[in-house]
This record gives C-alpha cells, sequence and structure tokens, in this order.
C-alpha cells in the first residue's frame, strides 16, 4: 500500500512539473456532445479573416489572422479545420511547422508560448469548402448553393471555412472580409464596412466587435435584395434572395425585426449587439433558422404559408441575448438557449393578441413526456422537444414560483452580468435564488431533470 | 435554432406521389376525426375550405385551425402521424 501510494503521489509531482513545461495543447476542449471540437491550451481574442469567393469552381481562398492568449505554456496547439488545403502558418510572424490530423490544424512554433502571453497566428489556406451532413438537422457546413454559398450550422460550421477554435466556450471579435464577383452580394454578421470593388470583384467587410461564439458565424453569398438603415442609432440590414417577391412573406417578416427586437428589450433589457439584421435563404437543405449573431438566418420552410411568420423570427431575435450574448459554455445546457427562446415565442404570442402564456404553458404541460430530460439531454436530443418545449415549462415555472417582478428582474440581470460571456444552469440556479431570496434547486430539479410531471407552481 | 418539421407535408420531389402521402394522410385525417370528435372535425374541413379558397394551404395553418376549433394542442398529433419515423399510437379522444 505505502509503495503503491508513494508511486501515486510521484506521479501527482510529476504532472504538476510537466505542467509548467512547455506541452502539447489539448487537440479538444472536452465536450462529449461535440467530440474533437474545439481545443485547449489558448484563448481566441479576435479573428480577422480574408476570404476569396469563386462561385462557378466553388474555390474559397482565405487568410485568416487568430489573435490569442496561453492559457498553459505550449510547446503546439491546434485550431479545427475541415478539408482545405494549407499553404502557410505563421506565429508571430515567423514561419511554424505544421501538419492535419483529421479536421485539426496542428502548428508548432519555433518557441514555446508562455502562459498568459498573447500570440498572433496567421493561416493562408484554400480549397473546396465541404458540409458537415448531420442527418437530424439537415445539412450545416458550407453549402455551395445554384448562385453562391451559406456557411451556416449548429452546433459547429466555422471550421468548414476558417482555422477555428470551434466551441462556443471560447468567444472572440470578428472581422470579416468577404471577395466575390461583382454583382454579388456577401453578408455575414455585425456592422457593414467599407465596400470597394476592382477587378471585377468586389470586397464586403463585416465587424462583429462583441465576442461572438464561432457556431453562430455565418457567410452568405448570392444573388441578395438588401436593405440597409439604422434603428434605435444601429445599422439594420436585411437580405433576402432577388428571385423573392420584395413584399412576400420573407421580405415582410423580415421587416418586423425592429419592431421585435424592441419588444423583447422591453422584456430581456437592453439589446445586446451593435447592429440588427437578418437573411433569408432559398437553399432547401437549410432545413432550420438559426440565431446567428446579429444576423440570423431563415431558410425557406417557415414561410411556405405565404403568410408572415413572425413567431421564427421572435425565436431566432430571443437568441440574441439567450445564447448569444449569454453563451452556453457546454451543449448540455442548451435549454439556457432553447428554452428562453421558445418562453419568448409565448410572450410575442400573448403581446399579439394570441394564447397567453400561462394557456400555452397549460397545453403544453398536458402533453409533455416527462421521460426525457431539459437538462443534459444527450446529444441526439439537443433540439428535442425537451430542452425547447420542457424548457419554456420551466422558465415560466420559475415566473410562477417567483412572481412576475423578480422573475423580469432575474431575466435582466442574467443578460447584464453575463452579457458578452458564457454560463451554466447553476449559474442561472443560483442568480434566481440571489434576486428571488427562496430556495429554488428543488423547483429547477423538477422542472429540468425529474422523470415525472412535477406539481404545479 | 428552430429545425423546420417536414415529411408528408414535405416528401421531396422523389416521393411526392408515394404512398405515404395518399395513404397515411388519409390515416392521419382520422386520427383528427377520433382525437377532436366528430362535430369539431367537420367545423374544421368546412372552415379550410372557406378560408383556404383561392388560395393555397399549408400544413402548419391546417393544425393551427384544428387547434382553433377543437382548443386543443395538436402538433404532437400530426408530428406523430405526418412526420414520425415510427407507427403512432392509436388515437383516442383527447
Ligand atoms: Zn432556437
Amino acid at each position: 500500500m505505502a509503495v503503491a501510494a508513494a508511486v501515486v503521489l510521484a506521479g501527482c509531482l510529476a504532472s504538476g512539473r510537466d505542467d509548467d513545461r512547455f506541452h502539447p495543447g489539448a487537440a479538444e476542449i472536452g465536450d462529449p456532445y461535440v467530440p474533437g471540437a474545439g481545443n485547449g491550451g489558448y484563448d481566441v481574442d479576435s479573428y480577422r479573416l480574408a476570404v476569396d469567393y469563386d462561385p462557378p469552381s466553388d474555390r474559397l481562398s482565405g487568410r485568416a489572422v487568430v489573435t490569442a492568449t496561453a492559457t498553459e505554456p505550449l510547446s503546439r496547439f491546434n485550431l479545427d479545420l475541415v478539408g482545405l488545403d494549407v499553404s502557410t502558418v505563421t506565429v508571430d510572424g515567423t514561419r511554424a511547422e505544421h501538419r492535419r490530423d483529421g479536421d485539426e490544424l496542428v502548428v508548432t512554433p519555433g518557441r514555446g508560448l508562455a502562459r498568459g502571453s498573447r500570440f498572433t497566428v496567421e493561416v493562408a489556406y484554400a480549397g473546396v469548402p465541404t458540409a458537415r451532413p448531420d442527418g437530424q438537422l439537415g445539412s450545416g457546413g458550407f453549402l455551395h448553393t445554384d448562385d453562391g454559398a451559406i456557411a451556416l450550422g449548429q452546433p459547429y460550421s466555422a471550421a468548414t471555412w476558417f482555422p477555428v477554435n470551434d466551441h462556443p466556450a471560447d468567444k472572440a471579435t470578428y472581422e470579416i472580409e468577404v471577395t466575390v464577383p461583382d454583382g454579388l452580394e456577401a453578408l455575414s454578421n455585425g456592422v457593414p464596412g467599407e465596400r470597394t470593388s476592382t477587378g471585377g470583384r468586389t470586397t464586403w467587410r463585416w465587424a462583429e466587435r462583441t465576442p461572438m461564439a464561432s457556431y453562430l458565424s455565418t457567410l452568405v453569398i448570392g444573388e441578395y435584395r438588401v436593405t440597409s438603415g439604422t434603428h434605435a442609432g444601429k445599422p439594420i440590414v436585411t437580405a433576402v434572395p432577388e428571385r423573392l417577391a420584395a413584399t412576400g412573406p420573407e421580405a415582410t417578416s423580415l421587416a418586423r425585426t425592429a419592431e421585435i427586437a424592441d419588444f423583447l428589450a422591453g422584456r430581456f433589457g437592453p439589446y445586446p449587439f451593435e447592429s440588427y439584421g437578418g437573411i433569408v435563404v432559398t437553399d432547401p437543405r437549410v432545413g432550420y433558422a438559426l440565431e446567428t449573431q446579429s444576423r440570423p438566418v431563415y431558410g425557406p420552410g417557415f414561410f411556405r404559408g405565404g403568410q408572415p411568420n413572425p413567431a421564427v423570427v421572435t425565436h431566432e431575435l430571443a437568441h440574441q441575448w439567450f445564447g448569444n450574448s449569454v453563451a452556453v459554455a457546454r451543449w448540455r445546457d442548451i435549454w439556457l438557449n432553447e428554452g428562453f427562446a421558445t418562453y419568448a415565442e409565448w410572450l410575442w404570442e400573448e403581446h399579439d393578441g394570441g394564447r397567453t402564456a400561462q394557456r400555452n404553458f397549460e397545453l403544453q404541460y398536458a402533453m409533455t413526456d416527462w421521460s426525457r430530460p431539459t437538462l443534459d439531454p444527450g446529444r441526439g436530443q439537443m433540439f428535442g422537444s425537451a430542452v425547447y418545449k420542457r424548457g419554456a415549462l420551466a422558465v415560466h415555472a420559475l415566473r410562477r414560483t417567483v412572481g412576475d417582478e423578480a422573475f423580469f428582474t432575474i431575466l435582466r440581470t442574467w443578460t447584464t452580468e453575463r452579457r458578452g460571456g458564457n454560463a451554466t444552469t447553476d449559474d442561472l440556479v443560483a442568480l434566481a435564488e440571489r434576486v428571488s431570496g427562496k430556495s429554488l434547486r428543488p423547483l429547477f430539479d423538477a422542472w429540468l431533470s425529474g422523470r415525472t410531471a412535477p406539481a404545479l407552481p | 435554432m428552430i429545425v423546420h418539421r417536414s415529411p408528408p407535408g414535405k416528401p421531396g420531389v422523389k416521393n411526392l406521389f408515394s404512398e405515404s402521402v395518399y395513404e397515411r394522410g388519409a390515416m392521419t385525417v382520422h386520427a383528427l376525426r377520433v382525437s377532436v370528435g366528430d362535430k369539431a372535425f367537420f367545423e374544421i374541413l368546412k372552415t379550410w375550405v372557406q378560408e383556404q379558397r383561392n388560395a393555397t394551404g399549408t400544413t402548419e395553418e391546417f393544425v393551427e385551425l384544428s387547434e382553433r376549433i377543437s382548443g386543443k394542442q395538436l402538433d404532437k398529433l400530426f408530428d406523430a402521424w405526418l412526420y414520425g419515423t415510427k407507427k403512432p399510437t392509436a388515437p383516442k379522444p383527447l
């Protein structure tokens, strides 16, 4: 026993020493919902991306400047990159060794990176980007369309068009330059910048200066009718495919973006980003709408009825507070995004003269399958009704328990204190208890994880 | 994220006239009738034909209308009968 204990102790000391020596950063962040995604040993501050896309050949060439801070002493580190050929990598201006290992780009700088040091990686790359198929969600990743391309997808898509620490736990700011043939539009996140044309090609510029999770980045290239304006002193940019009528349900739904964002700001606190917007796409592979930061992307299915669809706009805009500004640290907490976005739909419906939130709660309560958990639903149920509908029930149960005043104070405090960061379910429980002065752990446990219907609050 | 739900609503070009659109569509209609009762059921059909005259209707609108008239939440029923990949449970009055 004594001998065994001594060996274990020696092992601990040895690994403790190793930790202070330069060592390789982890090849994944360690989120079981997305094996291989993200990396360890550093934290990205900003991405500056310049990509050139040629629709006829589907070829993309890019330069990514990634500025990061080492959180461990690193002998080498990884970025996530799916497909594409890397020609050169520099770290702080000096050529670095690089190799590919599946969906990883492994970079070995000439000298180690000290813990706490800030470093800049520049990657030059090119190739034909690929989709990341996911049977349950329709295609994500980089989709070649008949007039351009769409880069989009949750839980990941960014690594199909730039080298990235592809996990929401590592948020960063973005500057994105996209060069396309004259006559095509190139849309992305954030505030629009200067547009320049030379030699038959136009460069579009976008800046998202509020920290953004990588899966919330997007690129939409094609023939779009772009509408630009200002709302509440911030740019608002919406885009609808040129082939769709200017007065169709897509355009009229997007036209309600400012009104719905203001409604939500009245409930959740100030809008968290520097710009507004939305993009409708017609590619049938986009069988979803996604809350890409400041500018959600809506697939074609939501407008087939011929009527405007403010509910889907409400859902994706609600994510700007719940999911984007306050992001998950691990995907097991995805109900923090979807439960609140679904609840926002109930609030909008009540505001719009439809069912009250209370009525939706009662109807949903009666039809919920309590055998499926909301918290930690498993990879296959990330987008299941336990996350969305049962998640919204949990939100309303909290409201019923603490009362309207404490409830909306909790929401506003959450979006203020956690603005631009990441949070967990435990963080929400702690905040709700602090604001309400009530012990709420049993309530959250019952509504998020219990296997039977909880008593009505 | 909202995933847009689709099959016989969105069978795809290949399966547009497949058995599932006709047979399963008819079974769905009957499941609705059993679930909401005859009175609400025929009210739904009558209203649907009137409201959608000279227009095209979508599955979503039909679900909306059925819920409005019956006062019951029916998306789970339609999901199971139209889009589910498993055999739905036999319908019973809701
Ligand atoms: Zn969502």
